[in-house]
């Protein structure tokens, strides 16, 4: 009988699947499907959940996922595909080896001017509340380049509307984007290739126009020091921040693979505690032990770590930083998006206390009402730094300010 | 589920395998039952609710089955109650696919909202509900045996391998096995072999060529304007995402069932090397054209009749095709497509002239219109289709080319070019010549698990991964 050689196929591809399998697999598998059956009250309207979570399991959990995934990137990069879907996400390989993510849709002008309304009723509470405002345009990467002609993004022209509708409302605000313009700066290099966020740089840059800003209009004292590079200490931690996007189309899809990632820290004393009421998590000691989370770096783990988020922990409802070395400075409220993850930390140390709120992502469990809070903690100064024009029409919640469960 | 979902390959399949194979070898009714039950999971992965549907189809078939068997004497009343049997099996496609479509129509005529309900679609009732039809009506002609055990009809309507996405088995080929097939080491790993194959065609090839053509045909349906040359590559790119997503299924599909010793129909024969439409319809998606033509072509008469009786004919075969696809009018206009080619054709000969450059112009005209007739499918109503097939002509003050053809054509240029050589018999007739080639036997071995390995990546990485069968 002739040696069948699709005999070697299947018994490789068995042995392939097998190695897939972990423990973590298993254990994750059972626990699933144990709760279904155990505390599911009606199975047929949950099983699409079920289905959900299972399916997850069988591509997380594998054993070489992140192999594969690197497999699969080298894949496309040797296919000469510019473009990867990935959920809902569209990534594109510009030139210059960054990756970015288009708006795809445009905004219409009823929810465009729905954002700048509600921007606009934020500077009046803060107003009516004895606080000073000021709007904080922190630029994408899709505002710094011409993005291909291939590729269809509304991100500049969203952006621009934004900024132009502020202006045109008298908003006080910073133009990131403007200043580096000027600067001549304004290009990809301010950016990780791999992630949608800027530098730790260029972040710790932008505290120092914030302040400088502040104190122009409103003669907002600081330590020009801390906003001094050669005051830090800088640690570069090389290959090992493969960010947002990066995460989605795999380790080799750009030639310069992972990002490397900067860790600045002040070489004088500093003292904090960074609470976070939701959590109830409460860090006290110094700028790293209390403002960063150095667990995110010291371990690489291309698709489970954020590096970038070593820098204030990540995205909260509300964390708030207290500067036991500035007991008489200002307190400032900041409501953000990611962008100030590299920005919070360097700002609190010009404060006495920074109160950094999330409004996005709305959870019900963590309700929080920015104008109440405004009346509440009375700040000096109330900031808003968002990174241009993510603010979906149906309520990603960014614009939303008075996030309460009904 | 998916054969192209990480749950599929990593969980069903080896389970399946190992209890059919292991602690079910020694018990064939078992098996059966197993590999119902196991199909019965299959299809309710994705549909929970409607694998009740499917299970009142199977017991409604069978006991037709029955009542046909028990009647055989009695012609006129077999005839009733096969007639019945396909009433009610097309009533059930007709409420769960056609009555929103039906209920638009009326009440555009009446200019009046009925309130007609929009039912969700169970996800392959066209496949299963004609599988269903045959084996009554091969009962009835005594092409089949009657399967006295209604889990065996059940396993027949709902064998997995080919439940979502055909090929639609008609009875008659497969009655035998479902008791007395033979599982063979050849069959099985040369069947696995065959499912590698048909996964990396859908994940490796369709899925890319899907992301193209839907940028063009999305952009288009948004009202961008397209260039002539992007519009012309996004038709293109759908022609292959369909050929290798829909060919891929059914490589998988027969791949399957082969491994469980079940022996499928082929469903394609590389259809875009016809040189005519009659020859397309001879190598595309052949299991819904010989099951067209057994059950309604050949009882209306056929060919075997006056003209305008063969016209007619044709005319309902095609539309009903074209209605089988979809409750749309793109889908009826498509089927009409092919109506009128497929006369012209028969009423002039011209697609059986010879001559190397005769071939030549007949296999452009035959892409040509398969082509057309795919942004047809493709676009999600009328309008769509016309703006779409304007711009592919130059009829929308659209530039010839612009930097969006470029950009994609630039990226898409060595997966274009992979996917129309595979378009070709150029691997059957290597295969053939070097078949006994050691070399190329290793290879080939390399490659089926380099293809694998490179398809669950691809999973993996949950990259763009289109079902296109929810129209079905």
């Amino acid at each position: 009988m002739k040696f069948n050689k699709n005999i070697i196929v299947f018994v490789a591809a068995m042995l392939f699947i097998l190695l897939g399998f972990t423990q973590q697999y298993y254990d994750n598998l059972k626990y699933t499907l144990i709760s279904f059956v155990v505390q599911n009250e009606d199975a047929a309207e949950d099983f699409p959940a079920l289905q959900k979570v299972i399916d997850k399991i069988s591509t997380n959990e594998l054993r070489y996922h992140n192999e594969m995934m690197n497999l699969n990137s080298l894949k496309q990069r040797l296919t000469g595909n510019r473009i990867v879907v990935k959920d809902t996400t569209t990534v594109v390989h510009v030139p210059g080896g960054s990756l970015i993510e288009p708006q795809k849709e445009k905004f219409t002008e009823e929810e465009m001017a729905r954002s700048i309304d509600a921007i606009i009723q934020l500077q009046k509470c803060a107003q009516d509340s004895g606080a000073e405002f000021l709007y904080i345009a922190a630029p994408r990467k899709s505002v710094v380049i011409d993005t291909p002609e291939w590729v269809i993004d509304y991100r500049k022209e969203s952006v621009a509307s934004l900024i132009n509708g502020l202006a045109k409302n008298d908003v006080p605000m910073l133009n990131l984007c403007e200043l580096l313009e000027e600067k001549q700066r304004l290009n990809l290099s301010l950016f990780f290739n791999t992630d949608h966020h800027w530098k730790p740089e260029v972040g710790f840059w932008a505290t120092g126009e914030i302040c400088r800003e502040l104190n122009e209009r409103y003669g907002f004292e600081y330590e020009s020091k801390y906003n001094e590079i050669s005051n830090y200490n800088i640690s570069v931690h090389k290959d090992c921040f493969l960010g947002s996007y990066g995460k989605k189309v795999g380790l080799y899809y750009v030639p310069g693979g992972a990002d490397d990632i900067s860790i600045i820290t002040p070489k004088f004393e500093t003292s904090f505690t960074e609470q976070r009421p939701y959590s109830n998590v409460e860090r006290s000691g110094d700028f790293q032990t209390a403002l960063l989370y150095m667990e995110n770096i010291n371990e690489v783990d291309y698709y489970r770590n954020s590096p970038y988020v070593t820098y204030s922990g990540g995205d909260f409802r509300l964390q708030i930083l207290k500067n036991h070395l500035n007991p008489e400075g200002k307190k400032i409220l900041i409501l953000r998006d990611s962008f100030a993850c590299v920005v919070t930390p360097f700002l609190a140390l010009n404060a006495s206390e920074l109160h950094i709120a999330d409004t996005r992502y709305f959870i019900p469990s963590e309700p929080l009402n920015v104008y109440d809070y405004i009346e509440e903690i009375k700040p000096d100064y109330v900031l808003l730094l968002y990174s241009g024009a993510g603010f979906p029409p149906d309520g990603d919640g960014c614009f939303n300010y008075d996030q309460n469960p009904s | 589920m998916l054969f192209s979902s990480t749950t599929f390959l990593y969980l069903f399949l080896p389970a399946v395998l190992l209890i059919y194979f292991v602690f079910l070898r020694w018990s064939r009714k078992l098996q059966n039952v197993f590999l119902l039950l196991a199909s019965l999971l299959f299809y309710a992965w994705g549909e929970p609710k409607f694998v009740l549907i499917m299970m009142g189809s199977i017991v409604l078939n069978w006991a037709m089955g029955w009542l046909v068997s028990a009647n055989k004497a009695r012609k006129r009343l077999c005839k009733a109650l096969v007639a019945i049997d396909i009433a009610l099996n097309l009533s059930l496609l007709f409420v769960y696919k056609y009555l929103g479509f039906a209920g638009g129509i009326i009440e555009t005529m009446v200019g009046a909202d009925l309130g007609v309900p929009q039912i969700a679609l169970p996800i392959g009732i066209s496949f299963f509900t004609f599988q269903a039809m045959s084996y009554v009506i091969d009962v009835y002609r005594e092409k089949g045996q009657l399967q006295k055990n209604i889990l065996c009809v059940g396993l027949y309507i709902s064998f997995f391998p080919q439940l979502i996405a055909g090929p639609i088995v008609r009875y008659e080929t497969v009655a035998d096995q479902i008791m007395n097939r033979k599982e063979t080491l050849d069959d099985f790993v040369d069947g696995f072999a065959r499912f590698i194959v048909g996964l990396a065609k859908k994940v490796l090839l369709s899925n890319s060529f899907a992301f193209l053509a839907d940028q063009a045909f999305d952009m288009s349906r948004d009202g961008h304007t397209l260039s002539v040359a992007f519009s012309w590559l996004g038709a293109i790119a759908y022609t292959l995402q369909i050929f290798f997503d829909f060919g891929g299924y059914s490589d998988m599909g027969i791949g399957l069932g082969r491994m469980f010793g079940f022996h499928f129909l082929e469903n394609f024969n590389y259809p875009y090397i016809s040189t005519s439409i009659t020859e397309f319809w001879r190598r595309w998606h052949m299991s819904l054209g010989t099951w067209f033509r057994d059950y309604v072509y050949i009882p209306l008469g056929g060919s075997r009749v006056k003209k305008s009786r063969m016209i007619f004919n044709l005319f309902v075969v095609w539309f009903l095709t074209g209605l089988w696809h979809g409750a749309n009018f793109t889908f009826i206009l498509w089927g009409l497509m092919y109506f009128v080619l497929l006369v012209v054709e028969k009423l002039t000969g011209f697609h059986q002239a010879k001559g190397k450059l005769v071939h030549v112009c007949k296999w452009l005209y035959t892409m040509l219109f398969v082509v057309l007739g795919w942004v047809l499918f493709r676009a999600e109503t009328l309008g769509g289709a016309w703006t779409y097939l304007k711009s592919m002509f130059g009829l929308n003050g659209n530039a010839l080319s612009d930097g969006m053809f470029i950009g994609y054509f630039k990226q898409s240029a060595i997966l274009l070019t992979v996917g129309i050589v595979l378009c070709t018999p150029l691997f059957r007739v290597l295969k053939k010549k070097t078949e006994k080639n050691v070399l190329i036997d290793a290879i080939t071995t390399v490659g089926l698990i380099g293809l694998f390995i490179l398809s669950v990546a691809s999973l993996i990485s949950s990259s763009y991964n289109p079902f296109i069968y929810f129209n079905f």
